[in-house]
């Protein structure tokens, strides 16, 4: 399986149109909890056509982070509540794939009513991300965000993003859907 | 020399947009610190982003994505607790024919934020309007 190593902090600079900096200590939150830097996700991809050679249906991605990320993470790790960290986590691991693997794969965000909304403007696509710590919810909600992105209000097409930071399963599911109709 | 084949107006749209977004995302992360006043100023900052966006996409022709950002800064407004404000926005948002799901989610957002207004209206104070003329001796 093909092996890729980016560092967490590049999203920073890949998404000039979002703050990420604090997505980027939420990952390192989950990620230093269970392994030491890189931390290993086995990258599931499903009709996501990425221009870089030998990205098939699956690759490793190892994320590392540096000192300073860690130091806030462990910051952080006592204030935080659990699931905006995972939520933000997986906001950050999104970042990172689309910063490396996709070219105008900039993000930008909207709000829609409780929650943010994410698009890839020059892409024309909606994207959903989500994250969770419990593999047993990974499946359910993977089917969830297929829906949801489908009927964002612009009837673009849609990426969505999983992350799965539990202890025994590391996993990213990274899947693209068209509208049936346009 | 190459030229840009951008248009200026184009990218100061995207500008904008790109303006939009960061203040987004600021005040979402100041608020996951904690830090309910600075979020509060970045999401009134965002908020009158938004808003002045949604006035270029109409102008560029780009309704669809209007109607999102129009609904987009009556959320920052309803989270400030302008309802009257958001109200206004949503009115105009759907003004814009969308698809049905999208309007009916416009439409309850519209109807909660009527609510919180007319309560927010009968509790505030009348504004004076008139007052005592100060005659200069």
């Amino acid at each position: 399986m093909k092996t890729f190593e980016w560092a967490i902090e590049d999203i920073i600079t890949a998404h000039p149109d979002l703050y990420l900096e604090h997505c980027a200590v939420m990952a390192v939150v989950l990620m230093s909890q269970q392994s030491a830097s890189p931390c290993e996700f086995v990258v599931e991809i499903d009709g996501v056509a990425s221009p870089r050679p030998a990205v098939e249906n699956k690759f490793l991605l190892r994320v590392s982070w540096n000192a300073h990320t860690l130091l806030n993470a462990r910051r952080m790790m006592s204030t935080e509540q659990r699931k905006p960290i995972a939520e933000r986590a997986a906001v950050a691991l999104a970042a990172l794939l689309f910063a490396r693997l996709i070219p105008d794969g900039q993000m930008r965000v909207t709000q829609a009513g409780d929650r943010a909304d994410y698009w890839l403007p020059h892409l024309q696509c909606a994207l959903e991300v989500s994250g969770t710590e419990n593999f047993r919810e990974f499946a359910r909600r993977h089917k969830e965000k297929i829906a949801q992105v489908l009927s964002n209000p612009l009837r673009w097409n849609g990426y969505v993003i999983i992350c799965c930071f539990d202890k025994t399963q590391r996993l990213i599911r990274w899947s693209y859907h068209q509208q049936e109709s346009k | 020399m190459r030229r840009s084949k951008v248009k200026p107006a184009q990218s100061m749209l995207d500008k904008m947009l790109g303006e939009a977004s960061w203040l987004m995302s600021h005040a979402e992360a100041l608020a996951d610190y904690g830090r309910n006043e600075e979020a509060v100023a970045e999401l009134a900052r965002a908020a009158a982003c938004e808003e002045q966006v949604a006035s270029w996409l109409d102008v560029a022709e780009r309704d669809q994505e209007a109607v999102l950002h129009r609904v987009s800064a009556a959320a920052c407004y309803e989270k400030l607790g302008q309802y009257a404000r958001a109200v206004t926005l949503l009115r105009a948002a759907l003004s814009t024919p969308v698809a049905a799901e999208y309007r009916r989610k416009i439409e309850e957002q519209l109807s909660r934020c009527l609510t919180r207004a007319s309560r927010e209206m009968r509790r505030a104070p009348l504004p004076k309007t008139r007052g005592p003329i100060a005659v200069a001796v």
